[in-house]
């Protein structure tokens, strides 16, 4: 099967885990059905509808995008770092946008609450994204990988325990902070949708142009030039779409872990090395992959929902053990 | 170096001033002179505050802060790496997470196990990474990588375990971020015994350790047991932070910091090293739990959290600076 074929046979798992998530694990008893019938007569007096429609709809969308946001933001940090452990939650970029959004929220600092959400997450993640940027050499042109990715963990750290202050500081008894810091799904309204629709189809739009520059970067930074592509240019755009990606993501989900980190992987043994392939398989497995934890997430402790962020969390820290040990391996021999 | 004694003599008035201002702060405030007497047994009026609520909280900051400064120490001359530390590891990591999960499967456990199960934990946290690191035990580096990708893991576990089986609130602030919140004078006798016992073991390996500084096969030659030598520090090291685990959760980066701090300040020989790395942890600890408070009362932070605010930009200064890739 050709990759082109292995892209096409995602849509189709895609469909059925969107299926899952509108209707699995619910109070009310959705069935599958009621979920064709509201596709082909939608019965404003049927309180299935109404419940999908307003209930499920939104959640189930916003995990598509979210998940799609995250995973390609992962894959094109992955591209242009060159570095298999590079993705938004091990960078602190998700972090930093999580802090942003959490100085915004709490309103410990009045003048930024005024601002929107979306442009305070965008600096947010930018500022983290340039933190580690310098800090980790990647300015100098030999990168040592582990070195980006220590920084960038312990920046993480530090935005992580700043967020946590934040919380704390402005809710004195602090049920927020597992909210705040592990991302979940629980409360998304169309508006929601609306936010980080547009931003994340930009955002991904931007990635599919950088799939032909990140091919070549493949070959090394100094064959690159020689073959005509613009580094600088690369990125340039490439760190942009990656804070936009994010940024979406956090203002609506919060800093979901470890998906950035994931699906890429994933994706390269499914489809192989081509970014211009890469792009789309990762979106669709991003967002299979949140559909499917969000999914998973409420049957935690049902009826009680649970984050999301924990699942993934849960898995992708397994997953970066595995990376990092297969990494490590690697460079020995 | 002779310079240690004076070095001692400072930190401790440092420790002293920082102790004096620890006590005297809070929604109570105690003037210096009032403290003086109250500690002198002449003015009751503030006794059942600075002995029941400040004193303790001092205490165990003071003592866990040197406990793990002390850890750091041996961790570091140990395997040789600048960037070990017990957190950066994931030994406090994992000694939390088996406390996390002790709690949770025996809820209203005697207070006495919970030392030995972050023991345990660390334990068995140290074996998981000596064997997933076994091929780069000699790269700090590399070794870093893995322990903080294990420390990762074990945070996810303590967030999944939390939010599937919600503690109290402080309780789960002190296992998510290390916190000195609400102890008192019962959790004394879980971290003294170890210190008691642990640093004169420490104060023995000294020399040995400095030994194993020019390296394995000089050391050997001087007529070390070098494996033996690592797998005693270690333990000894692991058993440290594990006992300051039990008492307030994982505080991290006072075992990174506290001994590069004193080695700068009188060298690399770990005999002089100790008493100064176990004053720099105390002083540390006091003054991250005194500037969780101070910030702003009356909302007290995690002292955890402001450890982290030291410790992570000094860590990414190291990452910086280090040379050896």
């Amino acid at each position: 099967m050709s990759p082109m074929w292995r892209i096409g046979a995602l849509v189709p798992v895609l469909l059925v885990a969107f299926g899952l998530a509108l209707t699995r694990y619910s109070q009310f008893d959705l069935r599958f059905q009621d979920v064709v019938s509201l596709v082909l007569a939608f019965d404003s007096a049927n309180l299935n509808h109404q419940v999908l429609l307003s209930l499920r709809l939104p959640r189930a969308l916003a995990a598509t995008f979210v998940g799609a946001a995250l995973a390609v933001a992962g894959l094109i940090m992955q591209g242009m770092t060159r570095n298999p452990l590079a993705s938004p939650s091990v960078f602190g970029v998700s972090a930093g946008a999580a802090l942003a959004f959490a100085i915004s929220a709490t309103e410990l600092i009045a003048w930024v609450a005024v601002l929107p959400l979306l442009l305070v997450n965008f600096c947010g993640a930018s500022l983290a994204g340039l933190l580690v940027f310098f800090l980790g050499g990647l300015h100098r042109t030999p990168i040592h990988p582990v070195r980006v990715v220590l920084a960038g963990v312990a920046l993480n750290f530090l935005f992580l325990s700043m967020t946590r202050g934040a919380v704390i500081l402005a809710d004195e008894n602090a049920y927020g902070v597992f909210h705040w810091l592990t991302g979940s799904l629980g409360n998304v309204t169309f508006a929601d949708v609306r936010l980080v629709a547009p931003w994340t189809a930009l955002g991904l739009a931007g990635a599919l142009w950088l799939g032909q520059p990140l091919n070549l970067l493949r070959l090394g930074e100094e064959r690159m030039q020689n073959l005509g592509g613009g580094l600088r240019q690369v990125r340039w755009l490439g760190s942009l779409v990656v804070v936009l990606l994010v940024a979406a993501a956090v203002s609506v989900a919060g800093p979901i872990g470890f998906v950035g980190l994931m699906v890429p992987h994933v994706a390269r043994a499914l489809i192989g090395t081509d970014y211009r392939l890469l792009v789309p398989a990762c979106a669709l497995l991003g967002a299979i992959l949140l559909l499917v934890s969000d999914t998973l997430a409420r049957g935690l402790r049902f009826p009680n929902d649970s984050p999301v962020g924990i699942l993934t969390t849960l898995l992708g820290a397994g997953f970066f053990l595995f990376l990092a040990r297969r990494r490590i391996l690697e460079a020995g021999t | 170096m002779t310079r240690w004694l004076p070095m001692s003599v400072t930190l401790m008035v440092v420790l002293v001033l920082f102790s004096a201002w620890h006590l005297g702060f809070g929604a109570v405030k105690i003037s210096p002179p009032d403290l003086w007497r109250t500690l002198m047994h002449q003015q009751p009026e503030y006794e059942f505050i600075l002995y029941g609520y400040r004193m303790p909280r001092l205490v165990i900051a003071a003592l866990v802060g040197a406990a793990l400064a002390l850890s750091g120490l041996l961790v570091q001359g140990v395997v040789r790496n600048p960037l070990a530390s017990p957190d950066i590891l994931g030994v406090t990591g994992g000694a939390s997470l088996a406390v996390v999960g002790f709690s949770i499967a025996w809820t209203g456990a005697p207070v006495a196990w919970v030392p030995i199960v972050a023991l345990a934990g660390g334990f068995a946290s140290l074996g998981c990474l000596l064997w997933l690191a076994r091929p780069v035990l000699n790269q700090p580096a590399s070794l870093a990588l893995v322990g903080v990708a294990l420390s990762a893991l074990f945070a996810a576990a303590i967030d999944f375990l939390l939010t599937l089986y919600p503690l109290e609130i402080n309780s789960s602030l002190i296992w998510l971020t290390g916190s000195v919140w609400g102890r008192n004078w019962s959790h004394l006798p879980l971290i003294v015994p170890w210190l008691i016992i642990l640093i004169p073991v420490a104060a023995l390996l000294a020399y040995r350790l400095d030994l194993l500084n020019l390296g394995d096969a000089t050391a050997t030659s001087l007529g070390t047991r070098v494996s033996g030598l690592r797998l005693l520090a270690l333990l000894t090291a692991v058993a440290l932070a594990s006992a300051s685990v039990s008492v307030c959760g994982a505080i991290s980066f006072v075992g990174l910091v506290a001994p590069h701090m004193a080695r700068f300040l009188v060298g690399h020989r770990h005999l002089p090293l100790i008493p100064v790395c176990l004053l720099l942890g105390a002083i540390l600890m006091v003054s991250a739990d005194l500037f969780a408070r101070v910030l702003m009362p009356p909302i007290e932070l995690p002292a955890g959290i402001v450890t982290a605010f030291i410790g992570a930009p000094y860590f990414v200064f190291l990452i910086t600076r280090y040379k050896h890739w």
